[in-house]
């Protein structure tokens, strides 16, 4: 990634990059950001122009068995957040809502479709229809194809496109 | 590449994808009675998931999972372009489930790997395709001009 420096290339722990759950620059220092941030950066210094979309913090641990996540902007302060929780014996869920956008989320117990909320994160998907889904056990990506649909131009990648083998649009 | 496609409308939830997977690929016995009664069970590779969309690992051209996996188990196969997990070096700290766009990726705790489709890069053809009564699972070629970072990537597979 360019720095403003002419012929200065930056990615990993030392580059400040833009924040998608803050909106703030800052440093996110974790090692699949940095992994994305080499590849953006490698492709410019070989002259190929790429765009590094902002990176956000998440992590995943194992305490002995109760795997956690957690990613984005976890604990409130200020207004314009909105926060929805979930709790049952073995699960809990928390997601943090800005502007109709996920910025954060808990996940404790079940992990399995977290992936699925980092990628709303990511590509900052309006998703105040849907938190039932998002925050019950059963979310899942087949049922936030809808979800997709009306947010086509943020899903370009192929392996969306050839998930089916109909055009997606032409569903019900 | 080859990856793996969906036609919902025909699928009609008979689950007989995840039964053959869970079988073939998740058991060692490889034989359904068997498989039964194994512990740890079986974890099938693909999941129907919603009513009647049977879904696996996409094997993205950008992969995520590879991208944040720590020490190198989520590799991707140089040959075919599969990814796939090497088991013996997984430890379980669920970095892949946590980026996987699709949520395919299982964290299995009695198996203490992440577990996911490999397209049954093993075998000559996918169990699941095989199975399909009503062929809502079909095996076609990647499309071509794909982007990566708005480049069609250079492909050995």
């Amino acid at each position: 990634m360019r720095t403003n420096l002419p012929d200065i290339y930056v990615a990993g722990d030392v580059a400040e990059t833009y924040d998608l759950s803050t909106g703030k620059m800052g440093v996110n220092a974790i090692w699949p950001c940095a992994f994305e941030q080499g590849r953006v950066a490698g492709l410019n210094m070989a002259g190929r122009e790429a765009k590094y979309g902002g990176s956000f913090r998440m992590n995943s641990l194992d305490f002995y068995g109760l795997p956690v996540i957690s990613m984005g902007i976890t604990r409130i302060d200020g207004n314009g957040f909105q926060e929805f929780r979930r709790k049952t014996e073995n699960i809990y869920r928390k997601l943090v809502l800005r502007d109709g956008c996920i910025v954060g989320a808990i996940l404790v117990g079940e992990v399995q479709k977290a992936g699925i909320l980092t990628t709303l994160l990511k590509k900052r998907v309006g998703v105040s229809d849907h938190i039932p889904l998002l925050l019950s056990s059963k979310i899942n990506f087949a049922d936030l194809l809808p979800l997709m649909k009306q947010n086509r131009e943020r899903f370009t990648e192929v392996e969306y496109r050839e998930l089916s083998q109909r055009p997606l649009a032409s569903r019900t | 590449m080859k990856v793996i496609k969906v036609d919902p409308e025909k699928c009609t939830q008979c689950h007989t994808c995840d039964l053959w997977c869970g079988i073939e690929i998740g058991s060692t016995a490889k034989e359904l009675n068997e498989a039964m009664h194994e512990n740890p069970q079986p974890v099938p590779r693909v999941h129907v998931e919603g009513n009647n969309f049977p879904l696996h690992c996409r094997h993205c051209e950008v992969a995520p999972c590879i991208d944040a996996c720590p020490n190198g188990t989520m590799r991707r196969d140089p040959q075919t372009g599969l990814v796939y997990v090497h088991e013996p070096t997984c430890i379980a700290c669920w970095m892949c489930v946590m980026v996987c766009p699709f949520g395919i990726i299982a964290p299995s705790a009695s198996f203490h790997t992440a577990v996911k489709c490999d397209r049954c890069r093993n075998m000559e053809y996918p169990i699941c395709v095989d199975v399909c009564p009503t062929k809502a699972l079909v095996l076609e070629e990647r499309e071509e001009g794909a982007t990566w970072y708005g480049y069609a990537p250079k492909r050995s597979f």
